[in-house]
């Protein structure tokens, strides 16, 4: 009934809160993962062979080919525990649609950027990550090669998607868990558009950078 | 038509109906409340200060104890209380605080140490005991001996109200919001019952009960400035009144508060003239302590009042568009103190005002504020006139507040009386079957059907409900305010009474579909009318000046021949209420006397020896 | 000289058979300290007198009168029209059941919650006459009636996104009442007990941490800072029984009532 919450009740049960636990630590896994990740590809904008090094280490110890599968099925995990909050049907979407224009509510249209972010950033590192994997070992100049056989738009969308919905998301664990206040809030609005804009920042001096290496 | 049964029919989910409501439904009766909102925003929830209770825990309070609480409020009333009403009250006020605290209510507490309060302005020091740490705290308020104010914060109603509309969650209690009493059922010696309105859809609805009890709070609204919510229009007192048989008692006792708010009307609690707050002329001048010495701004509600009329009369008041008003200073409290323990004041002030009261002056003025009239009940709650019918709270006149009630008193009342009544309900529950005839009902529901078909078809007229309602408005404030004489009171009661003959053909202007507000307020008005004609005329025989009740004409006490309470009945077809006076109380443990402020002279009575009993007994 | 406000309010009368909703402008002039109170009340005594709208203490005490103001939930009798342009828009609160024009049903609302979460102190003592009172830390009184401050104007539950996209969500209010009997030494309920009612997607695991519910509350209260306490609290109270012992100790909230005292 509209107006009234439904008094049935409810399992006794810990599911909700590990899945919700499970969703912010795959994230903040994601998270570090993926600043890493543009750390260790950045390093190309000092030189290619620091990056070369970098791979050289990853592929030796066999991190690359064991994390990356592992990262794929977090990633897959965080997917899938985050659709539960995606509206399912279109009229929850037009709903929250009209909510967030009506209201004029920055974090209410940040939620919207986030759903739709990870809608892409799922599509895009697929294949991102079955690319890398079918052309291992990894190396600058592989990347080089395919910044400047046209993919240079795909990863522009995939930083600036992974950037956001890496910033708002880490802050919204930040709101949800309580260690972002109403006393720190302004300053953590801060720090994760700064940090928003270093990824984004670095990620298209490297994409940049790798247009100038010779290949 | 729906038909509820049940033992005890609420009118009022307020503070006071709520507390005797737990008290039934604990018994083991069925309850069902009916409130015009939902419970939590009834008027209780506005009472910002504290409740009065002789617990003695702070600093200040050192020595209280029930007798002084009952001396404060016997001279409080102005020798107009029930005396035996007024000691059950003050001696049940310190368990009904703790039960109150059992129940859930986050009260301000003790902390042990020297602390920094405030008294006329000037800072002071003093020491909170050790040994009463974490026992509930309390707050000067005017006209008190004691430091005896129970409080949480600046929201004491909100809790109690959250508290006890809890406890009726736990205990199952039926609330039906949003229902408006039209009119009692009864056949002349008992009261069954209700017909109510349902404004949701505006369908009638009966409610039979065992006990129908009135807790619908104060009349405020006959007023047009007055600090009483929207929903305080009287419904209750008009409901008993049109009975014909229950009478309504000391009508003409109304307070004045002395800081609402100017333009609002929204009261700023006395909590701040307590905590140290003062009073401003035109000319920033501290002018209460030129009129009393002693207690200055924290005299009782109707001398502080009055004497700051006196003030503006003299053009010392501050010219605004909205009339003269004077200024109340907080500003030497601090940031800090405004910002915690009076934070609805600087709410209401930034908010409603635009003023910042940490660094300017908030303009106040007196407000219409408490009605100590109502429904006349004897010391267990039953009304006169009707078996089965009970009331408590500000809707009735219990009487522990006389002719003026003092701050703290009444929220107090409200869970003390609420207490006390429940329990007495509860024995009447459980002594008495059920006696219901079908035929009172269906008459009081025809009755009820061809009012409302007459308005909503406007067969007798289209008299215009919200200008008969500004009439009732200027009226009342005109004429029966806070200075009144023979005169003025004379011509509101003629004006009143020709505008009760015009509320006979009120109609509506808008639709007639469903629910609409215009024909809640259309079948108030002629109730709302006779209750304004109640205070004027009432006010118009009292050839005295008591309390809240000030003639300029007769400006002295007159104990001996008004140390009595008007009981006014309303005949149908009258044009006039019945008035006939009763004895102010069975006996006197304090004899009339000075009440130590507002000056006035008394013209003495002679008491009886038989009437006078030993003190604290 | 004021302005002249052109105020568009939501028009529907579900009574009326004839009634659709549809939006309908008024026109008014603009006095010194006008609140949106003031401003609707003249237009039913002037105007339309079937206007419907809820005021009751127009003090901002009461929590009656919550309405879409320009598109965010708000109090209107604490709302001045100096502070708004000249162009308003009244929409009633969504989520709640509408009884007419700006009137929503939020007792019924309101009253099912409490019903559900038993929002009382839980407790089996019996209240002894003659004792004095338990005693309390002032401090912890004034932080439970730092959260008892909530008046139930749902303006939270409106403003909240998960709430229009799911409507079992209980929103901010509920839960920030739970926190309060959480803190209340009273209350004996364990953590546990809170986890059974409000550990779930309709509570605090459904909040998606928009914060609206805390940038329109009209009291200002800490509302995300208690869904984060709570949502902490209950979280851990779901995996304590798989975590290392040494990790246990530290995600302690430091509250004797989580279920390790």
């Amino acid at each position: 009934m509209k107006g009234s919450v439904s008094c049935a009740t409810v399992a006794k049960t810990t599911v909700s809160g590990r899945v919700d636990l499970a969703q912010a630590v795959t994230g903040v896994v994601l998270a570090l993962f993926t600043l890493m990740h543009a750390l260790f590809v950045g390093s190309v904008i000092i030189s290619p062979h620091i990056m070369n090094g970098l791979a050289w280490i990853l592929e030796i110890t066999y991190i690359e080919n064991i994390v990356g599968p592992i990262i794929l099925v977090i990633m897959l995990a965080h997917f899938l525990l985050a659709v539960r909050k995606m509206p399912v049907r279109l009229g929850e979407f037009s709903v929250f649609y009209d909510h967030a224009k009506r209201m004029r509510h920055c974090d209410t249209w940040l939620w919207l950027v986030q759903a739709i972010t990870a809608v892409i950033v799922f599509v895009l590192v697929s294949a991102h990550v079955y690319t890398i994997m079918m052309n291992l070992p990894i190396s600058a100049e592989a990347s080089a090669l395919r910044e400047q056989n046209g993919w240079t738009c795909f990863y522009l969308t995939l930083l600036i998607c992974v950037g956001l919905h890496l910033g708002i998301g880490l802050f919204r664990v930040g709101v949800k868990y309580g260690f972002i206040k109403a006393e720190n809030r302004s300053v953590w609005v801060k720090r994760t558009w700064l940090l928003i804009a270093f990824y984004v920042a670095l990620g298209i001096v490297t994409i940049i950078r790798f247009h100038f290496i010779a290949v | 038509m729906r038909i509820f049964e049940t033992d005890l029919l609420c009118m009022g989910a307020g503070l006071a109906g709520e507390r005797v409501a737990v008290e039934a439904a604990e018994a083991g009766f069925n309850v069902i409340c009916l409130s015009l909102v939902p419970p939590k925003r009834s008027h209780s929830s506005a009472a910002m200060g504290g409740m009065q209770a002789a617990l003695g825990n702070s600093a200040m309070s050192q020595g209280d104890s029930p007798d002084v609480h009952f001396t404060d409020t016997v001279k409080g009333s102005d020798w107009g209380c029930d005396q035996e009403v007024a000691r059950l009250f003050a001696d049940t006020a310190p368990i009904a605080m703790r039960e109150m605290a059992h129940m859930g209510v986050p009260w301000s507490r003790v902390v042990p140490g020297v602390h920094t309060y405030y008294k006329g302005g000037k800072p002071f020091e003093a020491e909170e005991l050790a040994e009463k740490d974490g026992l509930i705290h309390s707050r000067a308020f005017g006209g008190t001996a004691k430091w005896r104010t129970c409080y949480t914060s600046d929201g004491t109603g909100h809790s109690v109200l959250f508290t006890l509309d809890n406890k009726l969650l736990q205990l199952g209690v039926d609330v039906h919001d949003r229902m408006q009493a039209e009119m009692l059922i009864h056949d002349g010696e008992n009261c069954t019952g209700a017909v109510c309105r349902c404004l949701r859809t505006g369908e009638l609805v009966i409610y039979r009960a065992r006990v129908t009890l009135i807790a619908t709070g104060g009349y405020g609204r006959i007023y047009s400035a007055t600090t009483n919510a929207l929903i305080c229009d009287g419904g209750g007192q008009i409901t008993a009144l049109e009975t014909g048989c229950v009478p309504l008692g000391n009508m003409e006792a109304v307070q004045f508060h002395p800081t609402g708010s100017v333009p609002t009307d929204i009261l700023l609690t006395e909590g701040c003239r307590g905590d140290g707050g003062t009073l401003l002329d035109v000319n920033e001048y501290r002018f209460m302590p030129d009129y009393e010495p002693e207690k200055a701004e924290l005299a009782s509600r109707d001398v502080v009042a009055r004497r700051m009329t006196e003030h503006m009369r003299k053009g010392l008041g501050v010219k605004s568009p909205y009339g003269d008003h004077l200024w109340l200073d907080i500003r030497h409290l601090g940031e800090k103190h405004i910002t915690t323990n009076l934070r609805e004041v600087y709410d209401i002030s930034t908010k409603f005002l635009g003023v910042n009261p940490v660094h300017q002056l908030v303009p106040v003025r007196p407000t219409h504020h408490y009605s100590m009239g109502g429904v006349r009940i004897n010391k267990d709650g039953a009304a006169y006139g009707l078996r089965g019918l009970f009331s408590a709270g500000e809707a009735a006149c219990w009487d522990m507040h006389g002719f003026n009630r003092l701050g703290g008193n009444s929220l107090a009342e409200t869970v003390v009386a609420g207490r006390i009544i429940g329990k007495k309900v509860v024995e009447y529950l459980q002594g008495t079957d059920s006696i219901f005839h079908t035929v009172h009902a269906k008459d009081a529901v025809k009755q009820v059907q061809e009012r409302i078909s007459a308005i909503a078809n406007a067969r007798n007229g289209k008299e215009n409900c919200y200008e008969l309602r500004s009439i009732l408005h200027q009226t009342m404030m005109e004429n029966v305010g806070i200075f009144r004489n023979g005169k003025d009171l004379q011509s509101g009661v003629d004006t009143l009474q020709e505008l009760l003959a015009r509320s006979e053909n009120i109609g509506l202007q808008g639709h007639n579909k469903g629910f609409t507000p215009e024909l809640s307020l259309a079948l108030r008005m002629r109730g709302m009318i006779k209750l304004g004609i109640c205070t004027a005329y009432g006010a118009l025989m009292r050839t005295e000046s008591r309390g809240a009740h000030a003639r300029e004409d007769y400006p002295e006490r007159n104990d001996e021949k008004w140390l009595n309470r008007t009981l006014a009945t309303w005949k149908e077809g009258d044009s006039l209420p019945t008035l006939s006076y009763e004895e102010a109380t069975p006996w006197y443990e304090i004899p009339p006397g000075e009440r130590g402020y507002g000056g006035g002279k008394t013209i003495a009575a002679d008491i009886p020896e038989d009437k006078i009993r030993p003190f604290g007994a | 000289m004021g302005r002249k406000l052109q105020i568009d309010i939501m028009r529907y009368n579900p009574l009326d058979e004839n009634s659709v909703p549809h939006m309908q402008s008024f026109f008014l002039e603009e006095y010194p300290s006008m609140t949106l109170f003031v401003a609707l009340t003249q237009l039913r005594e002037t105007q339309d007198p079937s206007l419907q709208f809820d005021f009751c203490c127009r003090a901002g005490i009461c929590g009656s009168c919550g309405m879409v103001i320009n598109g965010r939930p708000s109090l209107a009798c604490s709302t001045q029209t100096r502070d708004l342009p000249a162009h308003i828009t009244l929409h009633p609160l969504p989520i709640f059941k509408l009884i007419g024009d700006l009137s929503v049903d939020t007792g019924t609302w309101f009253r099912s919650v409490g019903t559900r979460l038993e929002t009382w102190i839980h407790s089996n003592a019996e209240f002894d006459e003659n004792a004095i009172e338990e005693r309390m830390e002032d401090g912890l009184a004034k932080e439970i009636f730092e959260l008892d401050r909530c008046i139930e104007c749902g303006c939270c539950v409106a403003a909240c996104g998960t709430a229009r996209m799911r409507e079992d969500f209980l929103g901010a209010t509920s839960i920030n009442r739970m926190a309060r009997f959480h803190l209340d030494p009273r209350d004996n309920r364990t953590a546990e007990d809170f986890y059974e009612v409000i550990g779930n997607d309709q509570g605090v695991f459904g909040c998606m941490g928009l914060l609206a519910c805390e940038d329109v509350c009209p009291k200002e209260l800490p509302l995300q800072d208690q869904l984060g306490i709570m949502r902490r609290m209950l979280a851990f109270q779901s995996v304590k029984n798989i975590v290392p012992a040494f990790l246990r100790d530290k995600m302690t909230c430091g509250h004797d009532k989580c279920g390790h005292k």
